[in-house]
């Protein structure tokens, strides 16, 4: 999978990160996040959305529109909060856009986050239409995490990464790091401005 | 060394806070408050800023969410959250490697965290007024800026002095139960316990307690050898004692017995046990003396969920629960249908019976039921039941003598769809012969017979190797899962004794490959209090005695 990493602007500085972005313990600004172009292969797994349904990956990430996905947990003490409330945010930053997008949160802890527990925990980012939240069997979840390059075992040592793609044939623009909405947002509109 | 004593200010206080607002009358109470659920005294939700822009509240904005109940703090994937008891703030950050030694050693870092790890740096410690200036600027004594993760607080003056006052007794002392040279804890047994069960239980922890002490002399009685820095640790090791706590009479006399133990021997946790049918007294003596009661043999756990005992399964109601989650929506389900289900009055078949009618609440399904009494002959009953109603599904929550009692290849019986069985309650599987074979179900809680996790045949080795026979298996299994699992959470907090860092490194062990091998995989989280979360239901394979498939996958079913 990472072979077919097309490294593009890895850990390079982005276009509108200032200072501001990069504060962190050292003093010097860095960046806050990083950037990579890699082509992923979806695997073919049924999962299970909010209400129960089941739901092909393929087809909930394939079809036409945009697609932001991040892999969360609902009992998630620290990452999981900023992660969600970032899509929340791009939600309302997307304005009108959000038509053309689709936001998956996949839970990785499955067995704990149930549909029902999903619902709960949506309900707490003022999700809209446009925003699904999946699980599943663990194995499948396991090998959609694998897939994507996401699998650390224990689901506490997962990374905060957020995964973006314009159109279904695309490679993934693969965000490393923590982002605000209005970046993730940032990241989407020059992607789908590129040419 | 901290002292060891009775139960501190902190255990008082949170008691006084986990009874609700109303009781929260003190400064430290409302910054308990702040801190564990992120709100405010009114009951207005704590509001926050992270990332510069993003905005959390209530439960998000809580500091418990990061540092944790304990204020330890959590290293989670991408994220470090330092701790932040009153100690480690009100005092300048010491450069210690047994404070370090997770995040250097045993965590799973990102680079920039690995580095940060590897570079840590002194800052001068906190006084009420620069604490402040870090919870609303951002700013720590030394003049750096925090992580942009943590988030800024738009916190009243007198919010602010109780959220202050909460932080400088947080992990101030070490929990009871924890001696310069001792660490104590108990394994309680229920009365009636089957004296063989106890045995075999109790020839695990003493082999286990044994070899753990010896360890421990050994490193104790070399100072200056140091392999794997061992030296570095030595402040944190204790011995273990395991005190035995036996219960006797109704369980209504438990409680004072529980803390009558619990006044001569305070223990820092409570490994283990065996229960039979009404574990509630235990349950609730845990969680009101912020006792973290890991793992008991039980098969009814306690009334509610808890911040301090963790059960290995949900146990028979969660085999009901599965079943209900499977005639909804399993392969064989029955959109609409009869189900008639059985079971003898009493503590295991009232709580079957419940969760599934619970779980079959609202579902297009007809479902009658049958309770037989205690001493009542069920076959004559049952019979009678099946022949007026015809159901399509016919679940028998009974055990094996009850069931020696029926002929479910004979006539009543014959035009039943499904016959189904709970794996809980006949302890093993059944023997079934001639035609109804093929229609009996069974919901199986367990690893399926081999495909159970590599660990199982581990420890099976173990328990041969010390001479134990395994004829207890599971409970002996599970026994040491509790022992091991807290000797690796003990190595993780590294001498910091604090019930809440215990639970949350337990929480986080859990996944870690133990597995003793009973249940296909055990897994735990922040606020999650069983570990096998499922259960199959499976059949009996064609031609192949006592040999069983899957019906379908694992069920995981909603908390109804």
């Amino acid at each position: 999978m990472l072979a077919a990493a097309l490294a593009l602007g890895c850990g390079a500085p982005l276009q509108g990160e200032t200072s501001q972005a990069g504060h962190q313990h050292t003093a010097a600004a860095e960046p806050r996040f990083s950037r990579s172009l890699v082509a992923y292969q979806v695997p073919a797994v049924d999962l299970v959305d909010m209400d129960g349904r089941r739901v092909g990956l393929e087809a909930a990430l394939g079809g036409p529109g945009a697609v932001m996905l991040q892999f969360i947990f609902t009992t998630c003490p620290g990452v999981c909060p900023v992660l969600s409330a970032a899509f929340s945010a791009a939600q309302e930053e997307l304005g009108p856009e959000l038509e053309r997008v689709r936001l998956v949160s996949i839970s990785i802890d499955p067995e704990h986050d149930t549909p029902q527990r999903l619902r709960a925990y949506a309900a707490r980012y003022g999700v809209t239409p446009s925003w699904r939240f999946l699980t599943g069997s663990l194995d499948d979840v396991v090998r959609v995490q694998k897939a994507f390059d996401a699998y650390r075992g224990n689901k506490m040592r997962h990374l905060p990464t957020t995964y973006l793609r314009v159109a279904p044939d695309d490679p993934w623009l693969r965000l490393d790091g923590f982002t605000t909405g209005r970046e993730l947002v940032a990241e989407y509109r020059r992607l789908a401005a590129a040419p | 060394m901290r002292g060891a004593g009775s139960a501190g200010t902190l255990t008082a206080l949170a008691l006084l806070v986990g009874a609700g607002p109303a009781v929260a009358t003190s400064a430290a109470g409302d910054g308990a408050r702040i801190y564990r659920d992120g709100l405010l005294p009114s009951g207005a939700p704590v509001s926050a800023t992270t990332l510069g822009e993003i905005r959390v509240a209530g439960a998000q904005a809580s500091c418990a969410s990061c540092h944790r109940r304990s204020g330890y703090g959590s290293t989670e994937g991408g994220l470090y959250a330092p701790p932040v008891t009153g100690p480690s703030l009100f005092g300048p950050r010491r450069l210690d490697r047994a404070e370090l030694f997770s995040r250097l050693f045993q965590d799973v870092l990102p680079k920039r965290l690995y580095s940060e790890a590897r570079d840590p740096r002194v800052r001068p410690a906190y006084t009420a007024a620069s604490l402040e200036l870090a919870l609303r600027e951002g700013l720590d004594p030394s003049g750096r800026r925090l992580d942009p993760i943590m988030p800024r607080y738009a916190l009243p003056a007198p919010e602010m002095a109780s959220l202050v006052s909460y932080l400088k007794l947080l992990g101030a002392r070490d929990a009871p139960g924890v001696g310069s040279e001792t660490i104590h804890f108990a394994t309680i047994f229920a009365p009636a316990v089957d004296p063989r069960r106890r045995r075999a239980v109790e020839a695990v922890l003493d082999a286990f307690v044994e070899r753990k002490n010896q360890d421990t002399r050994d490193l104790l009685a070399r100072p200056g050898s140091s392999p794997l820095h061992h030296d570095d640790f030595r402040d944190s090791y204790r011995l273990w004692q395991v005190h035995r706590w036996q219960l006797d009479g109704a369980p209504g006399t438990w409680r004072a017995q529980l803390d009558a133990h619990y006044r001569r021997r305070p223990v820092f946790a409570v490994l283990g046990g065996l229960g039979t049918d009404e574990w509630g007294p235990v349950h609730r003596f845990c969680e009101q003396t912020e006792l973290p009661c890991l793992f008991p043999n039980v098969e009814l756990p306690g009334p509610d969920a808890g911040a301090y005992t963790l059960y290995l399964s949900r146990g028979l109601p969660g085999e009901a629960a599965a079943l209900a989650a499977y005639l909804r929506a399993g392969p064989e389900a029955l959109p609409a249908g009869r189900v008639t289900q059985v079971f003898r009055r009493g503590p295991r078949g009232e709580a079957l019976a419940g969760a599934l009618r619970a779980g079959l609440e609202g579902a297009a399904v007809e479902l009658a039921e049958l309770a037989i009494g205690p001493r009542a002959p069920a076959g004559p009953e049952i019979a009678a039941a099946v022949t007026s109603r015809r159901p399509e599904v016919l679940v028998l929550w009974l055990e094996g003598p009850d069931l020696d009692g029926l002929d479910l290849g004979s006539e009543p019986y014959a035009g039943i769809g499904r016959i189904v069985l709970a794996h809980g309650l006949l302890g093993e599987l059944p023997e079934i012969d001639g035609p109804a074979r093929d229609r009996i179900r069974l919901t199986y809680p367990r690893a399926l017979p081999g495909h159970e996790p590599a660990r199982l045949y581990r420890l099976r080795a173990w328990l041969r190797s010390r001479g134990l026979p395994a004829d207890e298996e599971a409970a002996q299994l599970h026994t040491h899962f509790a022992l091991t699992v807290t000797d690796h959470a003990l190595h993780h907090i590294v001498g910091r004794f604090s019930r809440d860092f215990f639970v949350e490194s337990v929480e986080h062990e859990t996944e870690n490959e133990l597995n003793p091998g009973v249940f296909p995989r055990l897994s735990l989280g922040p606020g999650q209090r069983y570990a096998s979360k499922g259960s199959y239901v499976v059949r009996f394979v064609e031609g192949e005695a006592r040999a069983i498939e899957p019906v379908g996958g694992w069920i995981v079913p909603e908390n109804r």
